[in-house]
């Protein structure tokens, strides 16, 4: 998958956040993007996402601008340095979270849950609530749930 | 002895808050049944099944009128919760022009006494076409409850915020879906509370109804009021304990509900992080 940034301006709240943004990243780069606290990397994956309005420039994944398009239908996927696992469902939910979505029948949401959680050696904390679980399992949680959408965008 | 002296004072408190409604509720069940009760008397001196008899005998009219009273209370009940909910998100979660002038309009009800509210809003309603119809007297309802609502769903909102959301749409979720998979059960307690929180202010307008049903609309609060400004007593206490029935069921039935909505995970506002 290829991702390229042209010029991209986002203003929030009056305030221009980025502004002149250009990147291009070649399919099978692994780009680190570093910055002091509050330089906007999170409002550009949020950008890239779209999660928020851009006022000038471009984003194009694959060659196809993505202006315009919905982030559910993107398939850009943010893991947020605050976990966001939802607190009122429980593990085997959250992970299966993505599958329900596209509407994958039970018995194979399970069985893939099953599965990614023996990879993280939490097997038996399908049915537990999220604030049942120590942190770092939670991180666990929330990349395999993330990585499961990422296989199936890149599938 | 800090502590028992702590004790012995909420003790009296809580004896006080109990007092002061068990009295006033007991005194109102005696009332029911009471012919005669005359000062200097602690007790009643004669007592009787007359008002009992009396409003047994118009028990179609007046289920008639407590359902359709019932009615016009859910009704608007549901709608300030859906009303607020967008509201709500709108004022926090979006940016538009004139958005305080919203926040506002929001709490303006508040501000304005119901008889000001009332005289001009019959006007408005007259020209409408809305006047004694029932449409004008739930829309009219629901303007008195919006801000109870809004405020109560405004809290709620501002701790769920918006990252859950933003995580389901990155997942594959439609913005509804989004909504209704992670912050709709979150906030499903406070919804619960606006609702009732609503349903106790339509199911207490008086004055608006009276004026805007113009008679054609009959609410329990209706048919209440003249007999506690008759000082028809019996009469007045039995409408009175009905009141408090139901009102006390509504806020039972939305108690129940959320408590078995937070056993199952819902009402969670911070994610464990």
């Amino acid at each position: 998958m290829s991702l390229m940034v042209e010029d991209l301006k986002v203003v929030l709240q009056k305030k221009v956040i980025l502004n002149g943004i250009s990147l291009d990243i070649r399919e099978g780069e692994f780009i680190s993007l570093l910055g002091a606290s509050g330089c906007g990397k999170t409002t550009l994956l949020k950008s890239i996402a779209g999660l928020l309005e851009i006022q000038q420039g471009d984003i194009r994944i694959q060659n196809a601008s993505v202006a315009g398009i919905p982030p559910e239908k993107r398939g850009t996927v943010i893991v947020f340095q605050d976990l966001r696992l939802f607190p009122h469902m429980t593990v085997e939910q959250n992970i299966a979270f993505p599958m329900e979505l596209q509407k994958v029948p039970k018995d194979v949401r399970k069985k893939t849950v099953k599965k990614l959680l023996e990879e993280v050696q939490l097997t038996g904390f399908e049915n537990r609530k999220i604030k049942e679980i120590s942190g770092g399992r939670c991180r666990e949680l929330h990349w395999q749930g993330l990585l499961l959408q990422i296989r199936e965008c890149c599938s | 002895m800090k502590n028992k002296r702590k004790s012995i004072f909420i003790s009296i408190t809580q004896f006080v808050l109990l007092a002061a409604i068990l009295v006033p509720a007991v005194t109102l069940l005696l009332w029911i049944f009471t012919e005669r009760w005359t000062w200097p008397d602690l007790a009643p001196q004669v007592f009787s099944k007359r008002a009992i008899f009396e409003i047994a005998g118009r028990k179609k009219e007046l289920l008639q009128i407590l359902w359709s009273s019932i009615l016009i209370s859910t009704v608007v009940a549901v709608l300030s919760a859906v009303i607020g909910i967008m509201t709500a998100r709108a004022i926090l979660l979006y940016r538009f022009p004139g958005k305080q002038v919203v926040y506002f309009f929001t709490i303006l009800p508040f501000m304005v006494p119901a008889t000001v509210f009332a005289m001009g809003i019959q006007i408005t309603f007259i020209k409408m076409g809305l006047n004694n119809r029932i449409t004008g007297v739930i829309i009219a309802h629901l303007i008195c409850s919006l801000p109870y609502a809004i405020r109560l769903i405004m809290d709620g909102t501002a701790a769920v915020g918006s990252r859950l959301e933003e995580q389901a749409r990155v997942l594959g979720a439609s913005p509804f879906k989004a909504f209704y998979k992670t912050s709709l059960p979150m906030l499903m307690p406070v919804i619960l509370s606006a609702v009732s929180m609503s349903y106790i202010v339509s199911f207490s307008q008086y004055f608006l109804t009276l004026m805007i049903g113009g008679g054609n609309v009959k609410t329990f609060t209706i048919l209440m009021v003249p007999y506690l400004q008759s000082g028809n007593r019996n009469i007045a206490c039995i409408y009175s304990t009905l009141f408090l029935g139901v009102t006390l069921l509504v806020f039972g039935v939305f108690e129940w509900a959320a408590g078995r909505f937070m056993k199952h995970g819902g009402g969670e506002f911070y994610t464990s992080e």
